[in-house]
């Protein structure tokens, strides 16, 4: 009886220190973003995320994001599928390879794409000559987007594949099955939901990067400004409502974004425990 | 028995590892050696030239000790959150749950400047450390702040799994030997849990390492005082130090690669040691 | 001979998984590869299906050198070891598979499926997912869907280790007369000598990647050709040097012996004996009652010895002195195997 009063009071003042704890760090931030964006009244508020740049922004942080998430995909299946499925020389060094762009600080992975298509770089010349910038241009926005969003896809499937194991699509091979068939009869049906997350996950960082795309976008308002870029600018010019008007912007979509994602999280874990319990 | 299939049998190899390395190659060994090849046309001379003068070493110095305090109060706090979130029920454990995820989700922009707001002299929070004369925007304090912000999910998200898979009748058994909370803590489930908070805390600090986007705001940017590595990478690319930027990134780049080394090592040395056991 | 291996060589790095290997099968029958864990015998089934690739040696099926032959186009089919039933797909579609790719026309598909699921006893469940069936219907399924597109040869690695020990009796009869049914030469893994001996038509057992011995069950277990076979089949007990005991000719240089229960005889003191001269002296050390009979370990010489003793025999108490007397022992020397009977034998026929 004693051990479990005890059991009540711990219990409590747990709950309570990681209660405090997100509040003063997770929902505060949070609340700052809602409070600073009305801070001028809700008409204050229309114009600014109506406002010509934003929206320029917002359409160029979308375009990036897309393109991000279609990369991410196309390439995180293709990877995932040729690392998993089958065994070679050099396959550890592939995977480590892969997780470069999550693992380096935002501000080299933009820098690296400086480095290689700045006016220093030897691709500069050509690019030059067909007339196409890449830096300080929209193309070395998605580029670099594209770049640290590319293994979100590839991590989220591997280490389902890997538990699957390579049996079933060896199975299905034996019958003579196409790799295309294999793949979208077989392997597909077992990675949709990871799929779904490392989209969506991707777009949540796509929508968000800011180091990266800082180095090379040069700042150009209403030409390579993402929405990221755009607060900062904003934030810098005291410009603060408005910073947090464009702020709140972002927040709504990856809100959303990370909504969806739970929700679906919940759905598919349900799908499978009711596919589990059909067999008791 | 689990042997390496040595024989090609499922189709689309050559299709897919051609596009992965083909990708791979255009989109990140080519840029990536680029560091390299400009580190490289510094003399070693040069080179040491960069990184060792006073300002350079500092933002290592405030880069390493801000990444590992908030390392630290992340891997404290993460051991705790994780612990209530997979031990106890209590209304509202779902959003508690699902708010440990927005660090990841919110933009590193967003999360800076509403850090900054709250910690100013005249903000929300800011006021309340100002009274006892603590500067908490604009300083090494505020650096920690966002890094703690943006690297919460790592430890819990690594501790979670694993102490949710602990078989509860451990404690119970210890706990009906006798042993008081803590010590069951400290002696069954820490060591259960350690490798998992090892890992989580080192990709905490990593990413702490790198962190830009919720730093910028907030530090102040002030050379020697709370200037870290990537804002010192940043200024020298405006000021176009092509070569400076890359020599200090370079070593950026070994020390992440070390932390990786080191995290790996203990990560196969408590296989080792738990070794059969799973 | 329908399928023939002969000088299939294989290594995994520094492992053998298979050393000269050469044997050959009957078409029709039904061939267990029978050996311990490591012994290669999974790596032949693959190398056979086309999932491994031999380093030297050919492999022939129906008189064609299948070496560089895709698995898809060698007209086989496999049951893996956990079925590998494709999970998103219904029993129906599972069994359909191979025939859908063959792009065989849907009626004929569908007609097919249901004699299938009718022959293996899943109607009612064509609907379902793997995951929920039991493991012996996972197994029905595997098999339909490996027998779907009437292949010339059928492989199963490890078909029963999947299922709980209670079906698997039940699954093996099942399998045979399956198999039996539809004539189709058949060859399984397995580590389970009670498996191999119930189930195959021919066995070939296996130890680190070498044939040791191919035979009937009945050949197998009666005249183990090797000292490896003489010890992995039946329940074997290895004694160091069968010197001690008396009535059994002398091998120059050979020691041990394997010795089964079936060679052995137990008599409580008292009890009538044939031989009472030849017998020897033995303590009861355990007695485990196996159902049909008890099993009795007895230290006789210094050797745990286990003997079978039939329920109606008269009780042993542990501790009992009996007295044991051994028909036969198998001497081992190197590879070789001598099949010894004890002298008392040919001594009683004479006096008769």
């Amino acid at each position: 009886m004693e051990q479990k009063k005890n059991d009540g009071i711990l219990k409590w003042v747990l709950i309570i220190i990681a209660a405090f704890f997100l509040f003063i760090m997770v929902i505060m931030p949070l609340g700052m973003v809602v409070a600073g964006s009305f801070a001028m009244g809700f008409k204050y508020y229309i114009a600014s995320i109506t406002d010509k740049y934003t929206l320029k922004a917002l359409s160029l942080t979308l375009r990036a994001t897309i393109a991000s998430v279609i990369c991410t995909s196309v390439f995180g299946l293709m990877a995932a599928w040729a690392v998993t499925r089958y065994s070679f020389p050099g396959k550890k060094i592939i995977k480590s390879i892969i997780d470069i762009p999550v693992t380096i600080s935002p501000v080299i992975c933009g820098m690296i794409f400086l480095l290689l298509f700045g006016r220093q770089g030897f691709i500069y010349p050509l690019l030059d000559k067909v007339g196409i910038d890449v830096i300080f241009a929209v193309p070395g926005i998605i580029i670099v987007t594209v770049f640290v969003t590319l293994p979100m896809v590839f991590r989220e499937i591997v280490p389902v594949l890997e538990a699957r194991g390579t049996e079933e699509e060896e199975a299905a091979a034996m019958m003579g099955a196409s790799g295309w068939t294999i793949f979208t009869k077989i392997t597909f049906p077992s990675i949709k939901w990871p799929f779904i997350y490392g989209m969506i996950l991707s777009a949540s960082r796509a929508m968000g990067e800011f180091g990266a795309v800082s180095v090379i976008s040069g700042h150009l308002r209403g030409l390579t400004n993402t929405l990221p870029l755009h607060v900062e600018i904003l934030f810098n010019e005291f410009n603060t409502t408005e910073a947090f008007a464009v702020a709140s912007i972002l927040v709504m979509l990856s809100i959303a974004l990370l909504i969806l994602r739970l929700v679906l999280q919940y759905v598919s874990k349900r799908k499978i425990s009711r596919m589990q319990k059909a067999t008791a | 028995m689990e042997r390496s299939t040595s024989k090609k049998i499922i189709p689309g190899f050559g299709l897919t590892f051609g596009i992965t390395v083909a990708i791979l190659g255009l989109l990140v060994i080519l840029p990536l050696s680029y560091i390299v090849i400009y580190t490289l046309k510094l003399s070693p001379k040069e080179f040491f030239g960069v990184i060792f003068t006073r300002r350079v070493l500092t933002s290592f110095w405030i880069s390493i000790s801000t990444a590992f305090i908030a390392m630290l109060i992340n891997t404290v706090m993460g051991i705790l959150i994780a612990f209530v979130l997979v031990r106890y029920d209590f209304p509202g454990k779902k959003l508690m749950d699902g708010l440990i995820e927005i660090p990841f989700a919110l933009p590193t922009a967003v999360a800076g400047i509403s850090l900054t707001a709250l910690y100013r002299e005249n903000g929300a929070l800011g006021r309340f450390f100002h009274h006892f004369g603590i500067p908490v925007a604009y300083s090494r304090f505020g650096i920690v702040i966002a890094l703690t912000f943006v690297s919460i999910p790592y430890v819990i998200r690594s501790v979670q799994p694993v102490l949710q898979n602990l078989d509860p009748s451990i404690e119970e058994a210890a706990s009906s030997m006798g042993a008081s909370r803590f010590k069951t803590f400290r002696k069954v489930i820490f060591p259960e849990i350690e490798p998992a908070v090892f890992s989580g805390a080192a990709l905490a600090f990593g990413r702490c390492l790198g962190e830009y986007g919720s730093v910028v705001f907030i530090a102040g940017n002030m050379p020697y005082k709370t200037e870290i590595v990537p804002l010192i990478i940043m200024s020298k690319l405006q000021e176009f130090s092509y070569s400076e930027a890359s020599a200090i990134a370079f070593v950026m780049l070994i020390i992440s690669f070390l932390i990786l080394m080191i995290s790996n090592i203990v990560a196969s040395h408590n296989i080792k040691i738990k070794g059969g056991v799973s | 001979m329908y399928v023939t291996l002969d000088d299939v060589n294989k290594s995994f790095g520094d492992y053998k998984a298979s050393d000269h290997v050469s044997f050959s099968i009957e078409k029709g029958k039904l061939t267990g590869l029978l050996g311990p864990s490591g012994s290669g015998k999974t790596t032949i089934l693959r190398m056979i299906a086309g999932l491994e690739s031999p380093d030297s040696g050919n492999i022939t099926i129906d008189g064609t050198v299948v070496n560089d032959i895709p698995a898809s186009k060698r007209g086989i089919g496999f049951v893996f070891q956990n079925y590998a039933l494709f999970s998103y797909m219904t029993v129906e579609d599972n069994i359909a598979f191979g025939l859908s790719v063959q792009k065989v026309a849907k009626e004929k598909i569908s007609q097919r499926v249901s004699e299938l699921i009718e022959l293996v006893g899943l109607k009612g469940m064509e609907k379902r997912y793997p995951s929920q069936l039991s493991g012996g219907q996972r197994q029905r399924v595997a098999f339909a869907r490996a027998i779907a597109p009437r292949p010339k040869l059928l492989l199963l690695d490890e078909p029963f280790a999947a299922i709980d020990a209670k079906v698997r009796v039940e699954l093996r009869t099942w399998l045979k007369e399956m198999i039996e049914k539809l004539g189709i030469t058949s060859i399984f893994v397995t580590h389970d000598q009670d498996e191999a001996i119930e189930v195959a038509d021919q066995i070939i057992i296996l130890d680190h990647g070498r044939v040791e011995q191919s035979g009937t069950p009945v050949e197998i277990y009666q005249h183990p050709d090797t000292a490896f076979t003489a010890s992995f089949v039946g329940n074997a007990t290895v004694i160091p040097d069968y010197h001690i005991f008396s009535h059994f000719e002398d091998i120059h240089g050979a020691c041990t012996a394997v010795i089964r229960p079936e060679f052995l005889h137990l008599t409580r003191i008292g009890e009538v004996e044939q031989f009472p001269n030849s017998s020897e002296e033995g303590i009861v050390n355990s007695i485990l009652f196996r159902g049909s009979h008890m099993e009795i370990k007895v230290w006789v010489r210094g050797s745990l010895l286990t003997v079978n003793r039939p329920l109606e025999a008269g009780q042993v108490e542990i501790g009992e002195k009996v007295h044991i007397f051994i028909y036969q022992i198998f001497v081992t020397t190197g590879d070789k195997v001598y099949h010894l009977k004890n002298e008392a034998l040919y001594d009683d026929s004479v006096v008769i």
